[in-house]
């Protein structure tokens, strides 16, 4: 832009010259179409930055900018045309010192036209340069793109490996942590084991502690049971027993000659042995009346009476194998 | 030796646990009163004669049973007829409930001699308690022997002495072929085998009473028309009038120590009880009443008389004292009571009992003065107690005749005498003698 300005701003003279020469007005308005197509370009670049195609032609050239440019030029002819009224006689004036002018001019135009021609040259080194520049640019966009590629690659490459480092390092984490949980696992499980053990030789003591309650109250209720169908069976027992005392005392009683004569106050006591069935094995006066006769109608009273009538419950036997009798008449 | 210790320490176990088991204990305040179930097997005979002269177990067995403390198993009832002790079964005679089981033989030997033998078993016990053999000289003497025999049993089964080798004296009545009466004092076993007449009269004879030696009689008798007392030795046949006073001279009665006798005299009034010393035939007057006083019976010591008197107005029995003449009524019950006869232990006093028209023997406990009639006749008379005082031997009359009975003291057994000719009255029964 700089460079359009100095352009511009040395246009001035630049411009004089154009006026008063409808070849410099060609020249000039060729070069204001070419600076505008430039500028149109470059704007056109700059909005787009994309590579485009080095043409130039004016009717490609956008319309109402070309009429605009056009307007501009054609006001700027008109101010011109005045300007070149009155200034005709100034220039005639001046054409004499133009015609030095234009020789110099004509040296200037030499020079400007090497200058064009370095211009153009530059132009073209700058064009050269430009794609060149491009070119490079190009390349380098490819190189950055490669070397972004790359880059990306290497940080795809870098962060895949890092990613795979962060798996493996993850998977050794994870190896690592599930060999910790693992182990926790193990520990937990084996902790589990030893509580569910401990929980379980618990339980085991505890059920066996029940058990044993169980059994304990059992018992107890079998003893206890057992003790009511003892005192049950002992009332029942008693009830034999006292019957068959009852029997025998008859029978014994029955068989008892009491002596005649002056028996009175007599007593004997006999402890009597008898085996089961009732037979009396031996009859032993333990506390003797003084009175033989007496003594042995009791002696005589009980083996008479033999077998003895026992309860048929053998089980009752015991209680009948050693009986004591009190002979102890009334009256 | 550790097993000695073992087996005395089992031994001793054995013991205490059978000391120490807790005995039912049974009480028995009742018993059956009964005669006790004996056996007496018929004795064998061994001897040239196919029969025994004499049936001495019959005589066994009656002499048991008629002291009432006896009941005799039936021959018929026998199971078994061991005369061998080594043959006895015991069970053949439990079975039957026999108690005691007597079995013997008589066997002949030389001289007219006999041998007779006897066991005495306790059945229950399958034990002998006694046996006997007897040598007898002369076949008259077997009776005798059988007596022995009862008396052996008595006393071994009821531990008191037999009565039956005793006698008894008393008087018949009867007529001679002219039909005079004809009176006789006679001396006979206690089962009135074998009377002896020791005084023939013809003159009513009454009253007589054993010495307490029981070798004399004294008696009353009416020779002469007129009553008097004597004494007679049975064996010599020595008499002696010992009194003959006006009057009644009756009831005469052996003091205990037979140094006196008492008697009835109505020299002096009404019949009173006197006592005499024979010694010196000095008398003392015991009663004084006006009723009349008879019958006196000695206590046993010999301190008292008991008598009959009417002087409460009817007859009852009274005691006097000897040395105070105090006199006691004895008898309560009844419209009659007489003839008194005292136990040989002094306790019981057996009597006649009447009652309206019935005459019976009653027994009154002295102690107690509870009456007990034991018989069911209604003439009964003149009881005399045996020397063991388990009888009582009296006279009653059957089909107008009167004939001897003995009772048993709890008045269970009464069984005749053997009968006599003609009537039988006043009997005594003789003591054990010495």
């Amino acid at each position: 832009m700089n460079a359009e300005k100095k352009v511009v701003l040395s246009d001035d003279s630049f411009i004089k010259r154009v006026v008063n020469s409808p070849r410099f007005l060609l020249y000039s308005i060729l070069v204001h179409v070419t600076f505008v197509s430039v500028i149109v370009m470059s704007l056109d670049w700059n909005t787009k930055a994309k590579p485009a195609p080095h043409v130039i032609n004016a009717t490609v050239v956008d319309e109402s900018k070309i009429k605009a440019e056009m307007e501009k030029l054609r006001l700027a002819d008109e101010r011109k045309k005045n300007l070149a009224d009155a200034q005709q006689k100034k220039l005639e004036d001046a054409k004499k010192a133009s015609k030095k002018e234009e020789k110099r001019l004509a040296d200037i135009k030499k020079k400007r036209e090497a200058e064009q021609r370095k211009l153009k040259n530059e132009e073209k080194k700058r064009k050269q340069e430009e794609q060149k520049r491009k070119t490079a640019e190009k390349q380098r966009k490819v190189e950055e793109k490669k070397r972004r590629d790359v880059e990306k690659k290497r940080l795809a490459d870098e962060k895949k490996a890092k990613v795979e480092k962060q798996a493996r390092k993850q998977a050794q984490l994870d190896k690592l942590k599930a060999e910790e949980v693992a182990l926790e696992e193990k520990m937990v499980r084996e902790e589990e084991q030893r509580i569910k053990q401990v929980e379980e030789r618990k339980k085991q003591q505890e059920l066996a502690r029940i058990r044993a309650e169980e059994t304990r109250i059992r018992q107890q209720q079998m003893a206890e049971e057992q003790r009511h169908l003892d005192a049950a069976r002992e009332r029942e027992y008693q009830s034999i027993v006292d019957k068959h005392v009852e029997i025998i005392r008859q029978k014994v009683t029955r068989n008892w000659l009491r002596p005649a004569g002056s028996m009175v106050g007599l007593a004997c006591t006999v402890r009597v042995r008898i085996i089961p069935g009732g037979d009396v094995l031996e009859v032993r006066i333990t506390k003797g009346s003084g009175n033989a006769v007496f003594d042995r109608s009791v002696e005589t009273a009980v083996l008479k009476a033999s077998p003895l009538p026992l309860p048929a419950d053998r089980a009752l036997f015991d209680r009948f194998r050693v009986l004591e009798f009190i002979f102890d008449p009334e009256g | 030796m550790l097993k000695v210790i073992l087996r005395s320490l089992l031994l001793l176990m054995l013991f205490w646990g059978g000391s120490a088991q807790s005995a039912l204990t049974i009480e028995i305040t009742q018993g059956v009163k009964g005669a006790m179930p004996i056996a007496i097997v018929p004795f064998t005979w061994e001897g040239p004669k196919p029969q025994a002269p004499l049936d001495i177990s019959a005589i066994v067995t009656t002499d048991l049973y008629r002291s009432g403390r006896f009941s005799p198993l039936p021959e018929r009832d026998m199971l078994a007829r061991p005369s061998d002790p080594s043959k006895v079964n015991f069970q053949n005679w439990r079975v039957l409930g026999v108690e005691n089981l007597v079995v013997g033989k008589v066997r002949a030997v030389a001289n007219g001699q006999y041998i007779v033998q006897f066991v005495l078993f306790d059945v229950f016990r399958s034990t002998q308690i006694t046996g006997q053999t007897f040598k007898v000289g002369k076949i008259s003497d077997l009776r005798k022997t059988a007596h022995q025999v009862s008396d052996i049993i008595y006393e071994s089964l009821l531990d008191e002495r037999g009565a039956f080798d005793t006698r008894v004296a008393y008087v018949t009545q009867s007529q001679d072929a002219a039909g005079k009466p004809r009176y006789s004092l006679q001396v006979a076993d206690a089962d009135g085998h074998g009377p002896q007449a020791i005084l023939n009269s013809r003159e009513p004879l009454m009253s007589p009473s054993w010495s307490p030696d029981g070798k004399k009689l004294a008696y009353v008798t009416f020779e002469g028309g007129r009553p008097s007392i004597y004494t007679q030795d049975i064996r010599l046949g020595k008499r002696e009038k010992i009194a003959g006073f006006r009057g009644i001279n009756g009831a005469p009665a052996w003091s205990p120590d037979g140094t006196r006798m008492a008697l009835v005299l109505s020299k002096d009034g009404s019949p009173d009880i006197y006592v005499m010393n024979l010694l010196n035939k000095k008398l003392t007057r015991l009663t004084t009443s006006y009723g009349i006083d008879t019958e006196p019976v000695w206590t046993r010591a010999g301190d008292a008389i008991v008598f009959t008197s009417d002087r409460g107005g009817k007859p009852q029995l009274y005691q006097v004292t000897l040395s105070n003449r105090q006199v006691k009524r004895l008898t309560f019950e009844g419209d009659y009571n007489a003839r008194a006869t005292l136990s040989p232990d002094g306790r019981m006093v057996a009597m006649v009992h009447g009652n309206g028209n019935r005459y019976q023997i009653a027994v009154m406990d002295l102690e107690s003065g509870a009456m007990q009639v034991l018989t069911d006749t209604s003439l009964d008379e003149s009881p005399s107690f045996a020397p063991n005082g388990s009888m009582i031997i009296y006279a009653t009359e059957s089909r107008n005749k009167g004939v001897l009975s003995a009772v048993s003291v709890d008045g269970r057994v009464r069984q005749r005498l053997v009968l006599q000719e003609g009537d039988a009255r006043e009997p005594v029964w003789a003591p054990y003698g010495k």
